[in-house]
């Protein structure tokens, strides 16, 4: 074969063509698998293994070998001389006489084939890469996709038990810091509070909070609300007593008689006393903490007797105790963390004028009542009055109940506390058949005039 | 008194005409070397053209078909001419025999016709007072034979011919008798007298090189022969070729170069007449009970070359196959009676099997195209 002669050129050239076309083809076949299933890959790491990325990027140089392959393939299946020696004489109308010469030189019929460049190169197929392209834009498209895909997050927090747990005891710690804040605790039940709910606190970080252990949450978190609604009353107790007797003593609004005076000046050192010995003068001006400081003789605080002196005093310890009072009921607020009211009986925010409306008496958890409650309140069913509730107990008034002026007081009683409220929390509360007692309920005598009653009341509707 | 010789050896004298000329090795199968130049195509381009000439001059308007029956005579085949009476079958034969300037023989073949009428047989005849088996050649021993109206005889007498048109010789009485060369047999069948007919079996058929339906002729063709022929006779024709010729586009028509893919060509298409084959085409398998044999591929060989060196090439290439598959093809296909239902005939099947089968066996992928 001579490589010079023109006829033997374009065989050449016609059968590289066709070479070159099967390449292509088996190139965008093979390409385009491989970048469904490289797409694939990135998918997959980039949501179930998002560690491997991006190095499973590097995969993308599989696609060397691919063309490789598909190179090797192509050369595999090539065409032979004779088809390409076919095909050209068929695009050039030859007659079968391209074939012969290709298979029998002869220079006399070479000059019976057409001589013409253009009339060989029309007879050469035309690669068009755009056809191959078509094949490569969808998996292309789809590992480009996968690439954008965003990486799946892995969750490098330590997962945390018993979360409910540990939430009751950071309230719990956060309740103590407001009681702090505001000064009234006393050392010693702070210190009992602290060393209570740092011990539960331990003991939710190791196990889940039990049945008794959510009891103590609830006697803790109930106990310090107390302690703080006490406060705030007493200090908006002292708050209208010096603002009645600062009134007073400046001879606007009625008079007031030489007991009541007696007993609201009783009112208001006692709270200062309190506050004092918490520490709630720490936030007071310094001229206040003087005065104070001079007024107390032998522990005991004692107004001055100077009408200017004690007017003065009057209007400093009212302006203090506002303050006070606000600082309780904003700690009231966080306490209860804003889903109540501001009424420390209730908890209702729509009790007017500081006086209780009475929402809440029945429908909440131990207060008693007729509602389906927790029904933890005593039974009475032996159908006589207790001696101890035919009295009432006595009561705190809300702030402000005294001095609306519809009201005629017609007297106010003090009495010492026989409960502590703290103590007598819902769920500190002894039963008095309790398991524990010998004497379970349902071990009980019913009247039968009571049986229907009792069986009523827990059947479901 | 000589001793008397059996039968056996008797002696069989063979009576080849004088003027007969002597078998040549046309047969030969060796290599072929070099193209034919393109004096000698042309030579042979213009030695044809004068026998169209002379074969046009009797046949009128059958340009078509004088070029197959050329064709045929250059590849040394056997030809079946299928038409309606009066179209000029016979009268081609005999101008073909005019022209080349062969001995010409013809048989009328009719239902009581044996075999030894045509073959000939051996005659006992007193010879110096001793009596002998003389063979008294039959008109096969002729360079052309017309067989007018074959399917009337008996296939008995028909299968006389088998061994003649394939072999080249006859065998009579244990005795081979070689045949005249060139051989032809040009036989007639008429297709709507079926009555008192036999038709060709397909052994007989596929020796046949080609088949040729002769068709009608154009009124303007008819009105030529009106005006020229008063009496339907013929014009006299002179001996365009003679033997030397016949045998030199004999051996040009060999050295036309068949290219291997035109070979391939021509395997992929008879392979693909049979149903059972790979790679045959849907109506093929439905409706081919039998496929075309090797000797179809051989005779589409052999006559694409004569049909190249006629049109003047020095190659055969896919056209000729293409132009004479149906005339080799066709009669060769047996088609089952669902294709005739269907309306298929053997012509129609192998148009098909032109459109299916690629001339090339692996073309320009599909992306390549333009």
């Amino acid at each position: 074969m001579n490589p010079q002669n023109p006829m033997d050129r374009w065989i050449e050239r016609h059968l590289a063509r066709l070479e070159f076309g099967r390449f292509l083809r088996h190139t965008a076949e093979w390409l385009a698998a491989f970048l469904f299933v490289f797409g694939a890959v990135v998918l997959g790491v980039k949501l179930a293994l998002p560690n491997f990325w991006p190095g499973v990027l590097w995969l993308g140089l599989l696609a060397i070998p691919v063309c490789v392959a598909a190179w090797l393939r192509s050369r595999n299946a090539r065409f032979s001389r004779t088809d390409s020696a076919a095909m050209l004489d068929q695009a050039l109308g030859a007659g079968g006489l391209l074939m012969t010469l290709a298979e029998c030189r002869d220079a006399r019929w070479e000059e019976r084939l057409p001589q013409a460049e253009a009339a060989w190169r029309e007879g050469i197929p035309r690669v068009r890469p755009s056809r191959f392209a078509r094949f490569l834009v969808l998996p292309l498209m789809f590992a480009v996709g996968a690439g954008f895909i965003p990486l799946r997050k892995a969750n490098t927090e330590p997962i945390l038990r018993n979360t409910v747990g540990r939430k009751a005891s950071r309230d719990l710690e956060e309740m103590l810091d407001q009681l702090e804040d505001v000064a009234v605790l006393e050392e010693k039940e702070r210190k009992q509070l602290e060393e209570e709910i740092s011990k539960l606190t331990e003991e939710t970080k190791k196990n889940p909070l039990t049945h008794e252990k959510w009891e103590i949450v609830d006697s803790l978190r109930e106990r310090m609300r107390v302690r703080l609604d006490s406060a705030a009353l007493e200090a908006a107790k002292a708050r209208d007593a010096t603002g009645l007797l600062s009134k007073d003593l400046a001879g606007d609004g009625p008079p007031l008689s030489d007991e009541r005076k007696i007993e609201l000046e009783k009112d208001v050192i006692e709270t200062l006393r309190k506050m004092m010995k918490n520490g709630a003068f720490k936030g007071a001006s310094q001229n206040l903490r003087d005065e104070l400081q001079r007024l107390t003789k032998n522990g005991q605080l004692k107004l001055p007797d100077d009408p200017a002196e004690r007017q003065k005093l009057l209007d400093e310890l009212k302006e203090h105790l506002d303050q006070e009072w606000e600082k309780l009921e904003e700690a009231r607020k966080k306490c209860q963390g804003g889903q109540q009211g501001d009424c420390p009986l209730c908890g209702k925010g729509d009790c007017k004028g500081g006086q209780c409306q009475g929402h809440g008496h029945g429908n909440r958890p131990g207060r008693g009542g007729v509602n389906r409650g927790r029904g933890d309140a005593n039974l009475n069913l032996d159908g006589d009055s207790d001696a101890e509730n035919t009295e009432f107990k006595n009561t705190v008034l809300p702030p402000g109940f005294l001095d609306d002026p519809k009201n005629q007081v017609l007297g106010v009683r003090r009495v010492t506390p026989t409960v502590d409220p703290a103590e007598s929390a819902v769920r500190g509360a002894k039963r008095k058949y309790d398991p524990a007692s010998g004497r379970e309920t349902w071990n009980r005598r019913l009247r039968p005039r009571h049986r229907s009653v009792v069986k009523k009341y827990f059947e479901t509707k | 008194m000589p001793p008397r010789k059996s039968t056996r050896e008797k002696r069989v004298t063979d009576s080849v005409p004088a003027e007969v000329e002597p078998a040549t090795d046309v047969w030969d199968d060796g290599p072929v070397e070099g193209l034919l130049s393109p004096a000698e195509v042309d030579e042979a381009r213009q030695t044809l053209e004068r026998f169209l000439d002379g074969l046009g001059t009797a046949i009128l308007g059958q340009q078509e078909l004088l070029e197959l029956v050329v064709i045929c005579v250059l590849s040394r085949g056997h030809m079946l001419l299928e038409g309606l009476p009066g179209l000029g079958k016979t009268e081609l034969v005999k101008a073909l025999s005019s022209l080349l300037g062969l001995d010409f023989r013809r048989v009328q073949f009719t239902p009581d016709l044996l075999p030894s009428d045509i073959v000939g047989s051996p005659i006992l005849e007193d010879r110096d007072g001793s009596r002998s088996l003389v063979f008294h050649k039959g008109p096969i021993f002729a360079n052309l034979l017309l067989a007018d109206e074959i399917n009337r005889a008996t296939p008995k007498t028909q299968s006389a011919l088998l061994e003649a048109m394939q072999e080249r010789h006859v065998t009579v009485m244990g005795e081979s008798h070689p045949l005249p060369l060139p051989f032809f047999v040009l036989a007639t069948q008429n297709p709507i007298e079926l009555e008192g007919t036999y038709p060709l079996p397909e052994a007989q058929l596929d020796r046949f090189t080609f088949k040729i339906d002769v068709g009608g002729v154009s009124a303007e063709t008819l009105q030529e022969i009106i005006t020229t022929r008063r009496h339907g006779q013929s014009p006299k024709l002179k001996e365009t070729i003679d033997a030397a010729a016949l045998n030199r586009l004999f051996d040009l028509t060999d050295r036309v170069h068949l290219p291997e893919a035109v070979s391939n060509y021509i395997a992929r298409l008879v392979t693909a007449t049979h149903p059972e084959r790979d790679g045959s085409p849907q109506d093929v398998g439905r409706f081919v009970k039998f496929g075309a044999s090797p000797r179809a591929a051989i005779a589409l060989a052999t006559t694409a070359r004569a049909a190249a060196l006629l049109a003047g090439k020095p190659n055969a290439g896919f056209d000729e196959v293409r132009r004479v598959a149906h005339s080799v093809l066709a009669h060769r296909l047996i088609l089952d009676y669902a294709a005739r239902l269907e309306g298929w005939t053997p012509a129609k099947m192998v148009d098909r099997l032109l459109e299916t089968v690629s001339e090339v066996a692996r073309e320009v992928p599909a992306d390549l195209q333009a």
